[in-house]
């Protein structure tokens, strides 16, 4: 999906009307503006933003600006009454869609007021427009629905943003934004609104069976009792969950007032904590890892454990009677097939004859008969002796590999133990620093982390109560299905029900693996386009997005160092990350970036400019860029993607900017 | 703008479709999840879409599916 055109009539800056064509060429897919601070690069999105959503996230929200005049000062100046009018062409080969919202505004910039609003949306049908108007802002549903279709609005600021904030998206405290970003934009969201509402439905078809047997009756009964305590504890989570998050919050803006304080010791104390609480956040999991694999140990050397003295005690006394020190020795190894044959060929093997009746042979023939039970056990005992000897050797390895595992976790936790007490030393030297303001932020901050830890402990609890509940529930619902099949007058009904609560867990098994491989394929790309981007190779080894959406970047030491990386390159993971969101969302829609690469300095600009077309080649990309981005390394090393370049000239004495296209470049 | 609905099916991640599509289930349900997902993409920026109505005419075609095969 492209933007072909957008025209710009009397907005802000942009005085009269402009017709832009972007570039719609898909192996040239970019289109650069170029311009200065104050030009309208910014204005140009807002136009966008306004005429598909109606408002302008990229406005700054001070006072002056807000109280501005979203028509053009000068023409308002000047003929008292003017039509701000911004329209959009957008489709996938040709325009198929086309977006239109006008706003009359008189008065004076000082003192204007807003008159009629208008909205236009039209779709090409075959070759026809179908289009539907209106006079009025405040029902725009038609609208609404059809820029829907394209890039709806919870997601858009993931297309169009200004990449000079985007590094915010990973400071700390900020899962919930990849976490939210991962579900809205790879469209998580819509099974999650299908299970609810099914979730709805089902509870009505339910109510809808009357007139049935007590015994059904009662497990409905059980039915909503269950369901009713499991809602309530979901509220409360949710409601834990909201805490945490607030708490959380408020702890992390503590550590930023402290992170900024005047005086050194405290930054730096400050900084210490951060990264303690950022390696205790990897031990913890290694613990937690190697309490996995201990148990698992454990697990799978139950024999050795119980059995040991017992398999110890008969490999010895198997041992004592194969040596004949122990009464009754082990059958000799002898084979029957043997004796038969010595007794056939009447020779035995020391060439002595074994004639019919003979003592030697007589006695050859009494082994025989009491061999024919013992060279069973002898074959049994050897074969034990032998096995037992093995899963000995095997349980010593056992126990050096347990004794190993222990260590290590024993050692982990001697070393928890240690930065959990150097962060209380630290907090203990905050406090002890006599000034009020800083003591205060401490307890706060102590206030904070103690409503965090009662907040997981509780959940943790409800979360299990919650699971134990499902399970119930489950189980009831299969008795009353199986119930209610027995009576044909609630046939309907029924398949209704089962229906409804089929597809419901049909729902949950494909949301848990769709969410599984959307994780897998956002961070195979992330980690992709980050290490390409990326201008310090060999700086960092890894970058992850858990199972709970946490992002974690791996320095070459094996640290984690999330909250050590620079604003530069926080911005680079940023744009990674949106790049490798735009490639596995299942939106096709343009992308448009407010400097892209404003906090990037020199080679690593270059590096960047050169890669992330290349990354987002399947969408028609535009930068808003000002000189400082678009330098002539950079251009060059974007060249093969542009398709066109325009320049934003601001006139400050007609408060206008003209938009030109640079047809050989800028 | 009923025509809408034809743009809305090539919209569901393909991720999801995809996933719907080869997910071993009975056929009349396949149909019946399929209908509800494009619904939902439908009304995706709407936060409380009116949904009953839709569902209870995807619940009564699918289950209606289900009583034919279940008499044959």
């Amino acid at each position: 999906m492209k933007i072909y055109k957008i025209e710009i009539e009397n907005y802000r800056q942009y005085r009269g009307k402009h017709t832009v064509e972007l570039s719609t060429d898909d192996a040239h897919n970019l289109t650069i503006f170029l311009g200065a601070m104050g030009a309208g690069k910014t204005n140009l999105l807002n136009a966008i933003n306004w005429c598909l959503y109606g408002d302008e996230p990229s406005l700054e929200k001070t006072e002056s600006e807000l109280q501005q005049c979203i028509a053009n000062e000068k023409e308002l100046e000047d003929k008292g009454r003017v039509v701000v009018r911004v329209g959009i062409w957008m489709g996938i080969d040709q325009p198929e869609y086309f977006f239109e919202k006008t706003i009359c505004i008189s008065g004076s910039p000082a003192h204007h007021e807003e008159r009629e609003k208008t909205w236009r949306a039209a779709y090409l049908e075959g070759s026809s427009w179908r289009t539907s108007s209106g006079l009025d802002w405040r029902d725009t549903t038609q609208f609404n629905n059809l820029v829907s279709d394209i890039l709806p609005e919870g997601i858009r600021s993931f297309f169009f943003f200004d990449g000079e904030r985007l590094d915010e998206f990973f400071r700390k405290g900020m899962e919930h934004e990849v976490r939210d970003a991962i579900i809205k934009v790879c469209q998580i969201e819509l099974l999650d609104r299908c299970t609810n509402h099914l979730t709805s439905k089902s509870k009505e078809v339910r109510k809808g069976i009357k007139g049935v047997s007590p015994e059904i009756k009662r497990i409905d009964e059980e039915i909503k009792t269950l369901t009713s305590s499991k809602e309530g504890l979901e509220k409360e989570i949710e409601d834990l969950n909201k805490r945490i998050t607030e708490a959380t919050k408020n702890k992390d803006d503590v550590n930023e007032k402290l992170r900024k304080w005047t005086t050194t010791d405290v930054q730096e104390l400050q900084r210490e904590r951060d990264e303690l609480e950022i390696e205790i956040e990897k031990l913890n999991k290694e613990i937690k890892n190697k309490e996995k694999e201990i148990r698992h140990h454990f697990a799978s050397g139950v024999i050795f454990i119980f059995g040991f003295d017992a398999l110890k005690n008969t490999h010895e006394m198997i041992d004592r009677r194969i040596k004949g020190v122990e009464q009754p020795p082990i059958p000799p190894d002898i084979k029957d097939k043997f004796l038969n044959d010595l007794l056939s060929r009447h020779r035995c093997i020391c060439t002595t004859e074994l004639r019919e009746g003979s003592p030697q042979r007589e006695a050859i023939e009494k082994l025989l008969k009491s061999v024919g039970s013992l060279s069973q056990i002898s074959d049994d005992a050897t074969e034990g002796y032998y096995k037992i000897a093995n899963i000995l050797e095997k349980s010593k390895k056992f126990k050096s590999e347990r004794d190993k595992l222990e260590k290590e976790y024993q050692e982990m936790s001697k070393e928890r133990v240690k930065k959990d007490q150097r962060l209380k030393e630290i907090s203990e030297r905050l406090k002890g620093i006599p000034i009020d303001e800083i003591q205060n932020l401490e307890s706060l901050r102590d206030d904070f982390e103690d409503k965090i830890r009662e907040c997981i402990a509780d959940r943790a609890q409800k979360d299990l109560i919650v699971s134990t509940i499902k399970e119930k529930i489950k189980i009831k619902n299969v008795e009353f299905r199986k119930e209610i099949k027995k009576d044909e007058k609630q046939k309907k009904l029924r398949l209704k029900l089962e229906l409804c609560e089929n597809s419901l867990e049909t729902l949950k098994e494909i949301k848990e693996k769709v969410v599984g491989e959307i994780r897998e394929k956002v961070e195979q790309k992330f980690e992709e386009y980050f290490f390409n981007m990326h201008w310090k190779r060999g700086a960092f080894r890894d970058v992850k997005i858990s199972d709970e959406y946490g992002t974690s970047v791996i320095n070459n030491l094996g640290s984690e160092c999330l909250g050590s990386i620079s604003a530069g390159e926080r911005q680079t993971l940023a744009l990674s990350f949106m790049a490798a969101l735009s490639s596995v969302s299942g939106f096709d829609a343009p992308i448009i970036i407010d400097t892209p690469l404003g906090r990037i300095s020199g080679v690593p600009k270059e590096k960047i400019a050169a890669s992330l077309p290349k990354y987002l080649e399947n969408s028609q990309l535009t930068f808003l860029m000002t000189d400082q981005e678009f330098t002539p390394a950079v251009r060059d090393n974007m060249k093969e993607r542009i398709g066109k370049e325009f320049e934003l000239q601001y006139d400050e004495e007609e408060i206008t900017t003209g938009i030109i296209e640079m047809k050989g470049g800028i | 703008m009923e025509g809408v609905v034809y743009m809305a099916k090539k919209e569901v991640n393909p991720v999801i479709w995809d996933e719907v599509e080869g997910y071993p289930m009975n056929e009349d349900v396949r149909a019946f999840l399929k209908e509800l997902l494009l619904f939902e993409r439908k009304h995706i920026s709407e936060k409380s879409p009116r949904y009953s109505e839709e569902y209870d005419k995807s619940i009564e075609k699918c289950s209606e599916k289900m009583e034919e095969s279940e008499s044959e």
